[in-house]
């Protein structure tokens, strides 16, 4: 392994970080992650024992308790690590829901990458309680997946759109007129937002090169915040136009992955060092 | 001077492995993460023929209440529609059905038709 990756993937994280995401990544999840009891299973996994299962042990309130202390203790910083896998695995039924699969998905995957560091030792009970803070948390490879998961749905959702029916602004001719969740028509060819009009065409291939953007802008230091700004503005943009669950939520509070601190300060004067 | 920290599975090896078996989850579900980028519309009509040959538009039974909305190729929605058409009027013994779908592929002009006819 290169030099270059070995740091990438196994400076120490910032302790900070991964405590920030920690509380941050769990209370977005809760959020997510209600109401428990709604939805459909996805048709791909519509088994009779599994719609049964469903009905009677996950999709009750006891077991959303369960799965929202777990997801406190992680919070908290109670033993995070068993508390978070905990969470991640009680919530992993919940993301085949129709409807809000892909939001559910994306946080379930930054609990379970996160509850892989020892983040319980900072801004935690534990250390409240007399147990040492201290900075040793783990690598920061489980945050350039979370990284890496947050690139990918963008990539990939560039790349499906960048289809001559979907450039033309046809498709999105067609959902605003059979989508319910379509919050404004667009059937006459115009995309109308704060009382400015644009034909469909534009408004599509605007928002394909803003997605790429998305998925590239952030791995560039320099351009981590005009990004992050872009896509916070984007999405505040989506929501007037679409009703997509928690999707732009879960999505843009991964942002926070790219915009704290990756590695720890110690991390980087050694770096710096072994530099010179 | 290294730059390497402690490790989650307490080995090289087993972390490059844990994070390879993220990896390969990220790439697996990668299929499934694009939203609202095609759609098929589309509008089902439902017409009975009388053995005299006598037309009458009835509505849809249950088997044929879709919405009219399908996020993938008409391709993938089509052989849907015909097997729950063709299902839905099998037990008919003297009338013949004729099922009508008029369709577009991202685009809300629903300017392609099709129809089948059972049983």
């Amino acid at each position: 392994m290169s030099p270059r990756l070995e740091e990438f993937l196994f400076a120490p994280a910032n302790a900070r970080s991964v405590a920030a995401l920690r509380i941050g990544l769990a209370a977005v999840a809760a959020f997510a992650f209600y109401p428990y009891d709604t939805g459909a299973l996805a048709t791909l996994v519509q088994a009779p024992w599994l719609v049964h299962l469903y009905r009677d042990v996950i999709q009750t309130k006891t077991y959303w308790l369960l799965t929202m202390a777990a997801l406190a203790a992680f919070a908290a910083g109670l033993w995070s690590r068993p508390a978070g896998l905990l969470a991640a695995l009680l919530l992993a039924p919940y993301v085949p829901i129709q409807g809000v699969m892909i939001s559910r998905y994306l946080l379930w995957f930054a609990v379970t990458a996160l509850s892989l560091l020892c983040s319980d030792r900072r801004w935690a009970l534990r250390s409240l309680i007399g147990f040492p803070q201290r900075n040793d948390v783990g690598p920061t490879w489980p945050i350039r997946l979370i990284q890496l998961q947050l690139s990918t749905l963008y990539l990939v959702n560039a790349i499906a759109k960048s289809s001559p029916g979907y450039l033309s602004g046809g498709a999105l001719a067609a959902m605003s007129t059979r989508l319910p969740n379509f919050l404004v028509q667009c059937a006459d060819g115009l995309f109308t937002l704060a009382g400015i009009s644009i034909p469909l065409g534009i408004a599509a291939a605007a928002t394909v090169a803003i997605e790429y953007c998305l998925a590239i802008g952030f791995w560039f230091p320099r351009l981590r915040w005009p990004t992050a700004v872009l896509g916070a503005v984007f999405h505040a943009g989506l929501t007037r136009l679409i009703t997509i669950a928690a999707l732009d939520i879960a999505s843009v509070a991964l942002y926070a992955a790219f915009l704290l601190p990756v590695r720890s300060p110690r991390a980087r004067v050694a770096s710096n060092v072994a530099s010179r | 001077m290294s730059v390497s920290s402690s490790l989650i599975t307490g080995s090289r090896r087993g972390d490059i492995l844990l994070l390879l078996a993220f990896a390969a989850i990220i790439v697996g579900v990668a299929p499934w993460l694009p939203v609202y980028y095609s759609i098929t519309a589309f509008e089902l009509t439902l017409t009975r023929i009388e053995t005299d040959g006598v037309r009458t538009q009835v509505p849809l039974p249950p088997e044929l209440d879709f919405d009219s909305y399908w996020n993938r190729t008409p391709d993938d929605l089509l052989p849907r529609i015909e097997k729950s058409f063709r299902s839905s009027v099998a037990r008919e013994t003297v009338a013949h059905y004729e099922l009508t779908v008029d369709y577009s592929f991202n685009s809300a002009a629903l300017d392609q038709q099709i129809t089948w006819q059972a049983p």
